[in-house]
């Protein structure tokens, strides 16, 4: 048995050789096989349970959104990295392969299945992501066991100016206009998200994919202002829009986390009101890959 | 009075049959008699005989009871022998015939066949439910402990994803006059073939089809061979198709029309000296390697 403490549970992952802890603030694994159970007429009760899919993991954990270098072509951290490369990968080949991810003892090899960024006034910005966790061939989805992190834990005192925040964080280029009420909103926050769609091939005789495929990705932006106009468009005009978040102090030029949405449309507008605030709209922008 | 599917045990052949599902259905052939003049009649009188359907879906085991059919059924020496008997929920008949039976191989999936049994008679008997306990410990063969070889006179698979086995036959009952039962029963052309999904797309496909065979080995957990089911023959189609979000799918269909596995062989002979090999008769089907 082990006991760990959380301090000794640090999550890196690892991509073609780049490593990088990320400062997560939770983390969850998962592992599970597919037992279904089997009957048969005439009789009373189940057969038993049977395997009907292959072993299948889950990890997420949640964390600081971070500017600790380029990855990849890509400043930011690893995930964003991650994110961007696979949503770009429009002329590469479709068959991909996962990212290695260490977590308390155990890793495996991943796909990232979801990401997602929240910036709000005055706060520091938070990130979450999901990876999926197939297996390959003869390889388990996961392995390892419960132990301490094998290695240096990261030193958090390097990052202070590289956590991304809200104060730092201009998203005017985000706001609404009304040209015919002559108002430009003011932005109070955003939260990005993007799924991909992976599709593993089994084959008889294997338990474990013999290749998985990268397919879709869908991403949202949902941004928190102060003006709502009724004129949303049957079908708005696509734009491509970059989403830039800066550390405490501000990025240095060229430093800065960007995230870039192609093809993006508005798909939904909303306003609300709670006691003791403003009135609040909502608006939705889509893009798919 | 309403039952359940755990009150009607399946029978056939008196083997208990572990199905998941099954029905039987009887049918009369009927048509309307009109007369001359006539556009309307209350007359409805048959034109040929009564039989009917036995279909079930079950999961196989281990050696599988009904492939033995496959090749035997209607064959000499076992024209006589090949019939099957049906007893679903106390409705019974005593002679039926495997008309088709089809095995799919799925990956990660329980290994899963289905039948339907022909017979040319009244269903007898009456509903009459069972109450019994599932039997435990139960095998239940799996399609990640499958093998699969194929062999190919063009081109190269790597990579077998999933596919079926499909058997079917033509049996017709032979009537004699003022009998509603046949008196003997005609077997016609019966095929195999077998439908996979393969990692090699190309569009190969000659005039005269294109020799292949596939052999998919079912094991236990502990990799014993225990289920064999091979279609060699040609392949008579290839399809490929793909759709937004998958990946391109390559299916093969090979078809084999020779299923007779009582072909005579001779094994050894007995020289001049005396000294003896077996000389005998066996199969030459699929069945080969099998445990018994």
């Amino acid at each position: 048995m082990a006991t760990v403490f959380y301090d000794k549970a640090a999550v890196e992952v690892t991509h073609n050789g780049v490593s990088e802890q990320l400062l997560a603030t939770d983390c969850s694994l998962s592992f599970s096989n597919a037992q279904a159970p089997l009957y048969a007429i005439g009789s009373k009760g189940t057969l038993g349970q049977f395997p009907a899919g292959a072993r299948q993991g889950d990890l997420s954990f949640s964390f600081l959104t971070t500017i600790t270098g380029t990855y990849f072509g890509v400043n930011g951290n690893i995930i964003n990295s991650l994110a961007s490369g696979v949503k770009a990968a429009a002329s590469n080949t479709s068959e991909v392969s996962g990212v290695e991810i260490k977590f308390a003892g155990v890793s495996g090899s991943g796909y990232l299945n979801s990401y997602g960024v929240g910036v709000q006034s005055n706060s520091v910005s938070s990130s979450s992501c999901g990876f999926t966790f197939f297996g390959s061939g003869t390889q388990l989805p996961m392995s390892g066991r419960l132990d301490d992190f094998a290695g240096q834990t990261i030193q958090t005192g390097k990052l202070a100016t590289g956590v991304v925040h809200g104060r730092y964080t201009n998203l005017d280029n985000f706001a609404t206009s009304i040209t015919a009420g002559d108002s430009a909103a003011n932005v109070f926050g955003a939260d990005y998200s993007i799924s991909f769609n992976h599709n593993p091939v089994y084959k008889v005789g294997q338990e474990f994919p013999m290749t998985c495929l990268y397919t879709n990705a869908q991403e949202t932006l949902g941004i928190t202002e102060d003006v709502f106009q009724s004129g949303l468009a049957f079908d708005p005009a696509a734009s491509n829009l970059t989403l830039t978040l800066s550390g405490l102090g501000g990025s240095p030029a060229g430093t800065s986390m960007g995230i870039g949405l192609s093809g993006v449309k508005q798909v939904s507008t909303a306003m609300s009101a709670g006691m003791d605030d403003i009135v609040r709209t909502q608006k939705n922008l889509t893009a798919v890959y | 009075m309403v039952y359940s599917a755990d009150n009607s045990k399946l029978l056939v052949n008196d083997n208990e049959i572990l199905a998941s599902s099954a029905q039987i259905s009887l049918g009369t052939s009927l048509s309307p008699k009109y007369l001359m003049t006539q556009r309307h009649t209350q007359d409805q009188v048959p034109n040929n005989g009564i039989g009917g359907k036995l279909s079930f879906n079950y999961h196989i085991t281990g050696k599988d009871y009904f492939k033995e059919f496959i090749t035997g059924q209607g064959e000499i020496p076992f024209s006589g022998s090949q019939q099957l008997s049906g007893n679903f929920g106390g409705l019974y008949f005593s002679s039926g015939f495997l008309t088709s039976y089809s095995v799919n191989f799925s990956p990660n999936s329980p290994a899963s066949a289905s039948a339907t049994v022909d017979f040319f008679d009244y269903a007898r008997g009456v509903f009459s439910p069972v109450n019994q306990p599932a039997p435990s410990d139960t095998q239940i063969l799996n399609m990640t402990h499958a093998t699969i070889e194929g062999e190919f006179a063009t081109g190269a698979v790597d990579n077998f994803i999933a596919g079926t086995y499909n058997y079917s036959s033509e049996v017709m009952p032979v009537y004699l006059m003022n009998e509603t039962i046949p008196s003997d029963i005609s077997f016609g052309a019966k095929t195999v073939n077998i439908n996979f999904e393969v990692d090699n797309p190309t569009g190969y496909l000659p005039i005269s089809g294109d020799a292949a065979k596939i052999s998919v080995n079912l094991k236990n957990s502990s990799s014993t061979l225990l289920e064999n089911f091979t279609c060699s023959g040609v392949i008579n189609n290839r399809n490929l198709a793909s759709s937004a979000g998958d990946y391109i799918k390559q299916t093969v269909n090979i078809t084999q029309n020779n299923l007779s596995a009582t072909e005579i062989y001779v094994g050894s002979v007995i020289d001049d000296a005396g000294n003896s090999g077996s000389v005998g008769v066996g199969t030459t089907g699929s069945e080969q390697g099998l445990p018994s």
